[in-house]
C-alpha cells in the first residue's frame, strides 16, 4: 500500500462527513429478465386503442394510455381490471417504454436478420433482426433444462407470424422469460400459437383464432384482437438491475425502487446533503446518466437516484459497480 | 489565497486518501499528464479509452470522477471499466459520447479525482 504521508482534508462547512458506498448491480448477464413493471399484470396494453371483434378471451388487466377507446368486450371477456386512460395505464406505459428501451439496448449474442424464425432451435439468448422477422412453422425455445431461460428478440421493424405458426419452448423454460421488441408493428397471423411478452413500438394485430402467452403492449399504437386467447405470464427470474450492498459503512441498505431508481438507506440521521455523486464501473460502454431524485437525510435517512437513457429511467446493462460518495453535513452550526 | 478558517473532513471509513490528476488532450486523443501528484502516468489504449496509472498501490478505489474543461460544449462522460488499484495501481476508463467511445476534442483538459482506501481495516 502506499507509504506516503498524505494532509488532512479540510472544508469550509463545519461537520462535513464523507460516507461510501460500493453497490453491484445484478443483471447477471444480457439475457437476464427485464422488469416490465405496472405493465406486467396487462394481457393488453394499447397506447390509442383497444379493438376486438369476437370472443376474444383475456387472462389479465386490460387497458389503453394515452387513448381512451377500448371497443368490443363485450362480446370479449378479460379477468383482471379494465384501466382506460388512467393513471394505471399511464404508468404501465411509462414501464413498458423502460423495459423496450432496456431490450433494445441489450447486446446481441446472434444476428438472425433474413432469416425465417420458422424451423429453428434457439437456445437462450439476445436474438437480432436489423429489419424484419418473419415466422412460418413452428420456432423452438430450448431451455435446456434451466428453468430461468431467458429469450430476447430484438426486431428492427415488423414481426409477422404466418397462419398456424407456433412458438414452442421446450425442456423447462417459461413464455414469460420470452421478451419481443418490436422496431414497428406485429402481426400474429390466424391461428398462431404465440409464447412470449410483444412490445411493439405503434400496433399489434392479432389475427382471428391467434393465441398468446404473454402480454401484447403497444407503445403508440392500436392493439386489434379477433377472437383470441391472451394470458399474462410472469417471469421467474431475477429482475435485472436488482442492487446489492458490497461494502458500505454508514449505509443501511440498497433497494431498487422501480426500472432505473433505487433508494439507498443511512444508518443515521445528519442535518444536511452536501454532495452525492456516483461512477459507474462497467465492461460494457453504457449511455446511462446519473442524476439524484429526492433526499430525505435528516429524517428518513434517504436517498433516492436513478440511471437513466437521456429521459427514460433505465437499469444498468450489463454487471456493473455502482461507487457513490456521499457528503453530509452532521450540525447545524 | 482564501483565508478563512476551514474544518477538518471526515470519513467513517479508515485510512481514506484522495489523488488528483491534470490530463491534457490533443489531436486524436492524445492525452498527457499535465500534473498529478501520486499518480505515474496516462496512456491511451485506443479510441475513447486510456489508463492512468498510480504511482502506488491501493487496497480499494472507493471513488472516481472526471470532469472535462472545455470553452465549447462536448458531450463527454468517463465511465470506469477497469479496476486494478490493489495489484498494479492501474484504473482504466472509456470517454464516452452514448455508449460509443469518443476521444475528447484537442484542447480539452480533464480534471479527474481518486479516493482511495489505503488499509484493509474497516
Amino acid at each position: 500500500m502506499a507509504n506516503r504521508n498524505f494532509n488532512m482534508k479540510q472544508a469550509l462547512d463545519k461537520e462535513v462527513k464523507e460516507l461510501y458506498a460500493e453497490i453491484g448491480i445484478l443483471a447477471g448477464s444480457s439475457t437476464s429478465v427485464p422488469s416490465l413493471g405496472a405493465a406486467a399484470t396487462f394481457a393488453v396494453l394499447g397506447a390509442s386503442t383497444v379493438t376486438n371483434t369476437g370472443n376474444s378471451v383475456l387472462t389479465g388487466d386490460l387497458g389503453v394510455s394515452p387513448g381512451s377507446a377500448i371497443t368490443g368486450f363485450p362480446p370479449g371477456t378479460f379477468s383482471g381490471t379494465l384501466h382506460s386512460a388512467d393513471a394505471t395505464a399511464a404508468q404501465a406505459q411509462v414501464d413498458a417504454t423502460a423495459a423496450y428501451t432496456n431490450l433494445a439496448a441489450r447486446p446481441f449474442d446472434t444476428d438472425l436478420t433474413g432469416q425465417d424464425l420458422g424451423g429453428l432451435t434457439l437456445n437462450a439468448g439476445v436474438y437480432k433482426f436489423s429489419s424484419s422477422a418473419g415466422m412460418t412453422g413452428t420456432l423452438t425455445l430450448d431451455a435446456q433444462g434451466n428453468a430461468n431461460a431467458v429469450w430476447i428478440f430484438q426486431i428492427g421493424s415488423t414481426l409477422t407470424t404466418a397462419s398456424s405458426a407456433v412458438v414452442s419452448i421446450i425442456n423447462g423454460g417459461t413464455a414469460g422469460n420470452v421478451f419481443w421488441q418490436v422496431g414497428s408493428s406485429a402481426t400474429l397471423g390466424s391461428s398462431t400459437t404465440f409464447k412470449g411478452n410483444i412490445i411493439a413500438l405503434a400496433s399489434i394485430t392479432m389475427v382471428t383464432g391467434s393465441t398468446m402467452v404473454g402480454s401484447a403492449i403497444a407503445r403508440t399504437g392500436a392493439v386489434t384482437l379477433d377472437t383470441n386467447n391472451v394470458s399474462v405470464i410472469a417471469s421467474n427470474a431475477t429482475i435485472a438491475g436488482t442492487p446489492s450492498l458490497t461494502v458500505g459503512l454508514g449505509i443501511k441498505s440498497i433497494t431498487r425502487v422501480s426500472a432505473g431508481v433505487y433508494q439507498l438507506l443511512l444508518e443515521d440521521k445528519y442535518m444536511g446533503l452536501r454532495q452525492c455523486n456516483m461512477s459507474i464501473q462497467s465492461a460494457t460502454k453504457q449511455n446511462l446518466k446519473y442524476e439524484l431524485v429526492s433526499q430525505d437525510v435528516v429524517t428518513a435517512k434517504t436517498i433516492n437516484f436513478r440511471t437513466s437513457i437521456g429521459t427514460v429511467e433505465t437499469d444498468a446493462v450489463n454487471d456493473c459497480t455502482f461507487r457513490m460518495h456521499i457528503d453530509l453535513k452532521n450540525s447545524s452550526i | 489565497m482564501a483565508n478563512r478558517n476551514f474544518n477538518r473532513k471526515q470519513a467513517l471509513e479508515k485510512e481514506i486518501k484522495e489523488i488528483y490528476a491534470l490530463l491534457t488532450f490533443g489531436s486524436s486523443g492524445a492525452v498527457t499528464l499535465t500534473s498529478g501528484v501520486g499518480v505515474s502516468s496516462v496512456v491511451k489504449n485506443a479510441t475513447g479509452d486510456y489508463t492512468i496509472t498510480l504511482q502506488d498501490k491501493y487496497n480499494s478505489l472507493k471513488f472516481l470522477e472526471g470532469i472535462l474543461l472545455k470553452s465549447v460544449a462536448e458531450d463527454i462522460r468517463i465511465q470506469l471499466y477497469a479496476n486494478n488499484v490493489a495489484s498494479t495501481g492501474a484504473v482504466s476508463f472509456y470517454t464516452l459520447t452514448g455508449a460509443v467511445a469518443t476521444n475528447p476534442s484537442s484542447g480539452a483538459t480533464m480534471y479527474i479525482k481518486f479516493e482511495l482506501k489505503n488499509s484493509s481495516v474497516i
